[in-house]
């Protein structure tokens, strides 16, 4: 006689399945967290240091425009070729990875390909030669334009893409001077969403903090196709 | 589900029908928050777990400022050997720097820097290009974008008391038809005490309109306050290098 197949029983196994699927990730994910590589090395630090001018040294001769991350010097540096062109002081540097993803060699590479999220928006006129009427004083400034955090706000925080698969995360670190555009639940549940897209799915990610208005002047004068240095040693 | 009893020997129904329910509804829809909660909690801290980031905290300068972690590490020779080659690449990068004062402008936060190495001689607030666009409506129908170029350039020359020769978009945007000779075209005092050339008809210059600096709202030529543009002028020379970014 053919056993028929239980069915609460078999559901209970695949309870139980589930759960014990779901406790293992846990585990592996708090595993992963509680065995992390000790602090780096002064070996490792100065391999790391080494590759990353090497390739900074690449992109200088170049002529090329890139970012140097090096939180050594606590500052994100803008260069055209070996020329530093601003700097954003940093309060706090963050590296790593999704839980499931090895960490790459922060130095090892140089990151292309900046893209902004949000992208920046530049407003601006469209003037009609023949819709301007004549000043009544000759040279006079009649139309004030916003200053530029008025023209572009700033997000509390944004992110760079690059290719690889990595995003530079930049959190603006509030002031009491406030420039920064608070945005409301849907706006942050919006940007959530958009993390998720493909196009924005990164696999590693950098998180800067720096004060509101150094961010606030990053999102605004990046220009895309920056490429990014990061002088720190991975594991 | 129905709530549907009445009292016996009662053709109305009880004032039980109307709490009853509620309070049996009441009680399910309190389980059905609370278990809402919990399997929310439960897939974002998995979901978190499992495919967030592992983020570790990079010492930033401060903390590095008392314990360097690349010096003084022991007297290991390869050690002392990396820290030659570190060495000898930071000289390599830092002489592929511009040699003597170089200017950069942020056109998108309107500041400007004279640098020279890693000291910087000049911290100014200055107006760059408004992003205007200007269509002629009539006769060749040219179009102007007025915004300061990016990129690498040089001064080309440096003028004092520059006088100005308008272009054709000067007048269109104020509705005046361009004219024909130089002369009246020609406009004293409005670009300030110097003008630095950087060829293609823009310019480093001075303004009348000092208080609108920090705003974009040039024709694409970099104006800077009075001050900042004589100490510029007193720095730089034909050939110093200029970046806008």
């Amino acid at each position: 006689m053919p056993a028929v197949p239980e069915t609460p029983r078999v559901r209970t196994r695949l309870i139980w399945a589930g759960a014990a699927v779901v406790t293992l990730i846990v585990a592996v994910a708090l595993l992963r967290q509680v065995t992390r590589a000790p602090e780096p090395d002064a070996r490792a630090t100065l391999e790391a240091r080494a590759t990353a001018l090497g390739i900074q040294l690449d992109l200088a001769r170049a002529e090329a425009r890139y970012l140097v991350l090096d939180p050594e010097q606590g500052a994100l540096s803008f260069y055209h070729g070996g020329a530093l062109l601003r700097s954003w002081p940093v309060t706090e540097v963050e590296l790593g990875a999704r839980r499931w993803i090895a960490t790459p060699e922060w130095a090892g590479q140089a990151w292309t390909a900046a893209r902004m999220d949000p992208p920046v928006e530049r407003p601006f006129r469209v003037i009609l030669s023949d819709s301007v009427a004549p000043p009544d004083l000759a040279g006079a400034e009649t139309f004030i334009p916003p200053t530029p955090d008025e023209a572009v706000p700033t997000p509390p925080r944004f992110t760079v893409h690059y290719t690889g698969r990595l995003g530079l995360e930049v959190v603006a670190v509030e002031s009491s001077d406030s420039t920064v555009v608070r945005t409301g639940w849907t706006e942050d549940l919006g940007h959530t969403f958009r993390r998720l897209l493909p196009r924005n799915w990164d696999r590693y990610r950098v998180r800067v903090r720096m004060a509101e208005g150094e961010a606030g002047a990053l999102y605004r004068s990046l220009p895309d196709s920056t490429a990014l240095v990061i002088i720190a040693p991975g594991k | 589900m129905t709530y549907s009893y009445r009292v016996p020997g009662s053709g109305r129904p009880s004032a039980r029908r109307f709490a009853g329910p509620l309070a049996r509804g009441g009680g399910a829809l309190f389980v059905l928050v609370l278990a809402a909660a919990l399997l929310k909690v439960t897939v974002l801290g998995v979901t978190s777990l499992a495919f967030g980031f592992a983020l570790d905290p990079v010492p930033v300068a401060p903390a590095l400022a008392g314990s360097d972690a690349t010096a003084g590490v022991g007297a290991d020779a390869s050690l002392d050997s990396l820290r030659k080659v570190v060495a000898t690449l930071e000289s390599a990068v830092k002489a592929t720097a511009p040699r003597g004062s170089y200017i950069t402008v942020d056109k998108h936060n309107n500041r400007l820097w004279l640098r020279k190495g890693k000291e910087t001689l000049v911290d100014a607030v200055v107006s760059t290009g408004s992003g205007t666009v200007l269509k002629e409506t009539s006769g060749p129908q040219r179009t102007w974008k007025f915004e300061t170029p990016s990129g690498r350039h040089k001064i080309l020359s440096e003028r004092p008391n520059p006088v100005w020769t308008k272009p054709d978009w000067a007048f269109l945007e104020e509705g005046r038809q361009p004219p024909t000779s130089i002369s009246e075209r020609r406009e004293k005092g409005s670009l300030g005490e110097w003008a630095l050339d950087l060829g293609d008809g823009y310019m480093i210059h001075g303004t009348l309109y000092e208080r609108l600096l920090g705003r974009s709202l040039t024709h694409g030529c970099i104006r800077v306050g009075r001050d900042d543009l004589r100490a510029l002028a007193r720095a730089v020379g034909p050939g110093t290098p200029v970046f806008i970014f």
